[in-house]
């Protein structure tokens, strides 16, 4: 970076900082700068290409585990951040870079059910959201037809209107197995909408099945969001700044924030805005507001209530993976879901716990993934000797019936800043406290039995039973969350920080409950809702 | 504005590329030790060849080291441990090794199986293909769901509860 741009970046005030570029950052950098105003986007990581990824290497499984880790412990790029994980039953994942934790994920792209929205009416336990699904729908509408959702119009889990503007992938011998047991099991299910594009669409490719997706797209179709989002807004004119690692959200005597403090290379540098939304995830968020802790925010940035970092929402999944005689092309893609279930999302209380999880039933590309890995839960010699023979075979045909746990709030899971852990630029990192709950231990073992009761219903030979998914909980919500009452939430429906008048967050931190449905879609919708609101804010002030 | 120590250097921030060797040759001591633990893990049978038994074994183990280049202080320092155990205790060694130290165990098992998988001899036998372009026919999602396979969850109707 030349000397005329730090002083540039220094000397300007821009209408607003963005920091992450993530989805929820892509997506108001995009807002924003369509709507004509200055963005400027700040980002640790810098871009990875669809060149880099796994796909594209010979031994492509190993590269995966050597090098494309989700953990960022495990991976230690210099973009990560360590996490202290020594007290908490789930290792979060996320990915450092333009784009987020996208680069990463499956692109399994569904919504919150109307319930969702209202656990404490409905169920007594959480708190409501101050919005509801309907006011969420169109935001939902608009970041799907932007990236292009593929998918099937009408489910019936979800209220009338929800149509993928694309056409669905097939859902091959993988899928139409796993839908056959559904139907004979008399269980919803529905062919899964994924934000992996079945047509070419704006800046990404058509979907070419190569099956590689949580470790990167080669193809440049899933809709990570540096290629859904991060052209178009480059296009309309946002800024974004890779290798900028955020220190502390800056403000002034009033409280009010004034800007972004950051370090690149080991320069320290500042950045000044009208505005500043935090779009950092669910972990780096609350921890950059509790660095930003300041004579007028004693306990952190906008952190009044004391909830900022408290009711970390991880999403556990499990699994039960199927091996089946029969050939199931189980190495095609999309990775993804072929089909999704919401048969046991509602509460039923005679099931002895409140809410429910979600099903999908994904392809299992890799051997080693799919075969010897599940396997090494089973006792040594039924993958070692003479049985690794029988278990590489049998992995050529799997089905992974997975499931989304909804953890429900709990102020004892938390984000803290550790006291002796630091990333790389000297910045202390957080520590995960996180323990399951009774609630989610007994939905985790009915919704187990219940995969295994699909897989046996399809007939299957053999299934492995995956309690703790590791590697997967990506899902990283509620520590900086929404409502209307400043002393029991941290933001306002619109994300606005109650306590700093020009704060808005926008990424998973603030949801109320995490419901069961991948995230990413409603984190996406919220961001653009709030970016809406946003303009109307910098309009009115200009 | 105030400088800090150079944190990083001009590195990729975001991506680590696999090396192409690993950090070192493995010994002559070291190959030895990975066929005694290969066959041990992975023997041959109905034709199927050991964990060593692949005709380019040596550089099969070799690249797959280099792509778990990371860990290869740790890999070097379990074969150091390991060549002293005989072969017929070895089986007994590695299922200790998996019950005391299993993030060793794995990284192990892991190159050793990494390096069979992907042998000519056993993509061959296998048939399981490396990830590769293979586009959907264009009717073929049309004509899964012509079918009728949705129709008995859309005769069941909407299932989710009402609110507001
Ligand atoms: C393996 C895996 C699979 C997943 N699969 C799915 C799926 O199928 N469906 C789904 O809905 N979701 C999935 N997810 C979750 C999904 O990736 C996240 O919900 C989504 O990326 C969150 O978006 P975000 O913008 O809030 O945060 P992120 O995407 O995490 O982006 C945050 C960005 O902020 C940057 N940042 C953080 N702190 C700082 C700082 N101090 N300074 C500068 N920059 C900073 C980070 O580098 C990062 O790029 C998965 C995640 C993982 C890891
Ligand atoms: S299956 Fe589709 S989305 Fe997944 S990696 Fe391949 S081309 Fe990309």
């Amino acid at each position: 970076m030349g000397r005329k741009m730090d002083a540039a970046l220094e000397e300007d005030v821009y209408d607003a900082v963005i920091i992450g570029s993530g989805p929820s950052g892509a997506i108001t950098a995009h807002t924003l700068a369509m709507a004509g105003f200055r963005v400027i986007c700040l980002e640790q990581g810098d871009y990875a290409l669809p060149s880099d990824y796994a796909a594209n290497h010979d031994m492509w499984e190993l590269v995966a585990r050597g090098h494309w880790q989700a953990e960022p412990n495990r991976r230690g790029n210099p973009a990560d951040y360590p996490l202290n994980v020594s007290e908490t039953d789930l290792a979060p994942s996320m990915y450092n870079a333009v784009g987020g934790s996208t680069i990463h994920y499956s692109a399994l792209w569904s919504r919150l059910a109307p319930s969702d929205f209202r656990v404490r009416t409905l169920d007594g336990v959480a708190d409501d959201w101050p919005i509801s699904y309907d006011k969420l729908a169109p935001f939902y509408d608009e970041v799907d037809d932007f990236i292009g959702v593929s998918g099937v119009e009408g489910d019936t889990a979800y209220p009338e209107g929800l149509s993928p503007k694309l056409p669905p992938m097939p859902l091959g011998k993988l899928g139409l197995k796993a839908a056959g047991a559904m139907n004979e099991l008399g269980w919803h299910w529905w062919p899964h909408a994924n934000a992996i594009p079945s047509q070419k669409i704006g800046s990404l490719a058509a979907c070419a099945r190569w099956g590689t997706c949580i470790q990167g797209c080669p193809e440049g179709a899933k809709a990570s969001f540096d290629m859904a989002y991060w052209p178009a807004a480059i296009k309309a004119g946002a800024k974004l700044v890779t290798g900028a690692r955020v220190s502390r959200i800056t403000t002034d005597e009033s409280g009010a924030a004034t800007g972004a403090a950051w370090i690149s290379k080991g320069t320290r540098y500042h950045t000044r805005a009208k505005q500043v939304v935090v779009c950092a995830n669910g972990i780096g968020t609350p921890r950059l507001l509790l660095l930003s802790a300041s004579e007028q925010h004693p306990h952190g940035l906008a952190n009044s209530s004391g909830l900022v970092g408290k009711n970390l929402m991880l999403h556990p999944n499990c699994t039960v993976i199927g091996y089946y005689d029969e050939d199931l092309e189980s190495w095609r893609g999309p990775v993804g879901s072929v089909i999704s279930s919401m048969q046991f999302f509602e509460t039923d209380r005679s099931r002895g716990f409140v809410r429910g999880p979600k099903l999908h039933a994904c392809p299992t590309p890799g051997l080693l993934f799919n075969g010897i890995d599940p396997h090494r839960l089973l006792p040594f010699d039924a993958l070692w000797g003479a049985n690794f023979h029988h278990v590489i075979r049998d992995a050529r045909n799997a089905i992974f019936w997975g499931a989304n746990i909804d953890d429900l709030p709990e102020e004892s899971n938390r984000v803290t800043l550790d006291p002796d852990l630091c990333d790389g630029d000297g910045i202390p990192a957080p520590k995960i406290s996180y323990r399951y709950s009774e609630n989610t231990l007994k939905m985790r073992s009915y919704v187990m039995g219940k995969l295994a009761e699909i897989h046996k219903v399809a007939g299957a030979k053999k299934l492995v039973e995956i309690a703790d998914l590791k590697g997967e909980p990506g899902h990283l919500l509620g520590t900086g969350r929404m409502g209307q009452d400043a002393k029991t939430s941290v933001v306002d429906e619109y994300g606005r920080a109650h306590d700093v008048p020009n704060l808005v967050i926008s990424d998973g931190s603030i949801f109320v409950t995490g419901g069961a449905a991948n995230p990413t879609s409603t984190i996406a919708a919220l961001a653009l809702r709030n970016a809406k609101q946003l303009i109307a804010t910098l309009n009115e002030a200009n | 504005m105030v400088t800090v120590q150079q944190a990083h250097t001009n590195e990729r921030l975001s991506v680590s590329m696999p090396r192409q060797a690993p950090p070192r040759n493995f010994t002559d001591l070291e190959m030895q030790t990975l066929r005694v633990v290969a066959d041990t893990l992975i023997p041959a049978a109905n034709g199927n060849p050991s964990g060593s038994g692949l005709a380019k074994f040596e550089s099969l183990v070799t690249r797959a080291a280099a792509i778990l280049d990371k860990h290869f202080a740790t890999l070097t320092a379990i074969l150091g441990e390991l060549s002293a155990i005989p072969s017929e205790q070895m089986w007994d060694r590695l299922r200790e090794l998996e019950a005391q130290d299993n993030e060793t165990f794995y990284l192990l098992s892991t190159l050793l199986a990494g390096a069979y998988l992907y042998s000519d001899e056993m993509k061959a036998e296998l048939q399981y293909p490396a990830p590769h372009r293979n586009p959907p026919g264009l009717f073929d999602a049309a004509d899964e769901l012509s079918t009728g396979i949705l129709d008995p969850v859309i005769e069941r109707g909407p299932i989710f509860v009402r609110v507001d």
